[in-house]
């Protein structure tokens, strides 16, 4: 039995009485234990597919199980890192992991609950900056602030939704492999939402590709058979690496209708880059 | 002394000087700057006396004054953050109430003030009907736009958790709306402060309006500037000590 599944879920919104389909016909299982990456564009669905997850979206058709059962709703079980934080900006880091953890544990004496929240944020290497507001906090702390309130839930499953994305490099190579210790340690199942191929290749098990939007849907799943630990360095010498995300960057160009330029693989950035770039132009175009 | 005090003081003097200049033509009652200071004297050197119910210190006065204020200001404060904060969490109250809000809000103190008395017979309630009615829209609306503009993500993960409502509410909602409301507060006290004058005018309490209103009766001029200015002077202080609470507020 798949932990997290996905079965033939459609989803759409209404944009000023203008219906937009955004994913169609998404089929996605996640197994135990598993790392699943998903990849795609800015603006293909890949926030709306982690609210699914999470059970804060309901599908329009199609089902969202966990442990073979109907979503009811979101729970602390699936611990979500959103897309921009969302800590609680009057709260320190200490509280904001707090709250979650006096709701969850509450049956845990005050002394258990608050030598959990100190791992918590130990796990994080956050513990001296533990009475800081979030807006005294850098982007990367904030960050793993939000990462030590999921982790703190003691979540089944950990969905991350391109939680490194507004960071610089450095803050990002870090907290990846913060990342990455996290799921060897507790062989959590994790499914990261990510715009950033050699991202989702050092971190997960199996890179599912979202093809672009509208009317998004996961394209084959690819297998990384490479050897953890994983660093950036040993990858860029890896042939097997430079397979995988071609085959990636291949699915994702394909299904917005180009080819990718035979001679050369596009630089490591190139992904969220030329993202951002086509959707600028595609901005100006309308404008 | 820097230009950034000195021209404060500039302007204060310009006023002064073309005032001098206006109370020295012929046919007008107004009192000169000198006179002004004069008559006003005993009020101001001793600001708490009370030499009889219509000759008292302007402290003494403005005490009255603030505390109606303070009261009326609570009352709008305990009715306009509920209201606020259903209208900004209830979509079909919004739909039914808004329109009637928007037309009483712009509705003045002189007009409440008649339904007030019709209400309750007696001014003191009145007044504090009155005031409240008046001040609490700022709070009312403000205090509505701050739980509109709660970001998802907080809601978002008060769902996650499954916080309880009370504790959504108190957790989330409320802090998240703090600034907000306080905004709301700020103005509203300024408005009560604004309506206190009118109240007292009409229902001849004691305090900075009555007297003002009793020293124009009595051709005592210069009482009325030193009114005007007693009240200017005590709305400035009322608004810098909202406006303090409010940025720390929202620094925080």
């Amino acid at each position: 039995m798949a932990c997290l599944e996905l079965q033939n879920v459609s989803k759409s919104y209404r944009n000023g009485g203008r219906a937009v389909d955004v994913l169609s016909h998404v089929n996605l299982q996640v197994s135990d234990g598993e790392f699943v990456a998903v990849v795609g564009y800015s603006g293909a669905g890949k926030t709306t597919l982690i609210s699914l997850l999470a059970g804060l979206t309901v599908p329009d058709s199609g089902r969202a199980l966990f442990e073979g059962r109907p979503m009811n709703g979101p729970c602390p079980e699936r611990g979500v890192v959103f897309q921009n934080y969302s800590l609680l900006p009057w709260l320190s880091a200490y509280d904001n992991v707090r709250l979650a953890v006096d709701q969850v544990h509450a049956g845990w004496t005050l002394e258990r609950r608050r030598r959990h929240i100190e791992a918590c944020l130990e796990m994080v290497s956050l513990l001296n900056a533990r009475d800081r507001k979030p807006a005294q906090l850098s982007g990367g702390m904030r960050q793993r602030v939000a990462l030590a309130r999921a982790l703190s839930l003691d979540p089944k499953v950990l969905l991350l939704d391109e939680p490194l994305s507004a960071l610089d490099a450095l803050t990002r190579g870090s907290l990846q492999a913060e990342i990455g210790r996290l799921h060897g340690d507790g062989r959590k199942t994790v499914v990261l939402v990510t715009n950033d191929v050699d991202e989702a290749i050092l971190l997960a098990d199996r890179i599912v590709p979202l093809s672009a939007g509208p009317r998004a849907t996961l394209g084959p799943s690819i297998a990384v058979e490479l050897e953890r630990p994983r660093s950036h360095t040993s990858l860029n010498r890896s042939p097997e690496f430079k397979r995988i995300r071609e085959s990636v960057i291949d699915y994702l160009l394909g299904s917005a209708g180009r080819v990718r330029p035979a001679a050369r693989v596009p630089a490591p950035v190139a992904p969220t880059i030329a993202a951002a770039v086509d959707l600028m132009a595609a901005e100006l175009g309308d404008a | 002394m820097s230009t950034k005090a000195l021209l404060p003081l500039a302007g204060v003097a310009a006023l002064v000087g073309l005032w001098a200049l206006v109370s020295q033509f012929a046919g007008t009652d107004l009192p000169s700057p000198a006179r002004t200071w004069e008559v006003s004297r005993p009020y101001i050197v001793e600001p708490f006396a009370k030499r009889g119910e219509l000759d008292q210190g302007i402290l003494r006065f403005t005490w009255y004054s603030l505390v109606l204020v303070a009261k009326g200001y609570s009352l709008a404060l305990l009715i306009g953050t509920p209201l606020g904060f259903v209208l900004g969490l209830s979509t079909l109250f919004r739909k039914a109430f808004d329109p009637i809000i928007q037309i009483l809000r712009p509705v003045s103190p002189l007009a409440w003030l008649p339904l007030g008395l019709v209400l309750f017979q007696n001014s003191k309630p009145a007044a504090l009907f009155t005031i409240a009615i008046c001040a609490m829209w700022p709070t009312v609306l403000n205090t509505a736009m701050g739980v509109r503009a709660i970001p998802q993500d907080y809601l978002n993960v008060a769902r996650v958790l499954r916080l309880s409502p009370a504790k959504r509410f108190f957790k989330v909602l409320v802090p998240a709306t703090l600034p907000y409301m306080f905004t709301g507060f700020r103005l509203s006290l300024g408005i009560a402060w604004l309506v206190i004058v009118a109240v007292e005018m009409l229902t001849g309490s004691p305090g900075v309006g009555g007297f003002l209103w009793q020293e124009y009766n009595s051709l005592i001029y210069e009482h009325i500037i030193l009114c005007i200015l007693t009240i200017g002077l005590v709305g400035f202080g009322l608004d810098r000590i909202m406006s303090v609470i409010e940025t720390r507020l929202r620094g925080a």
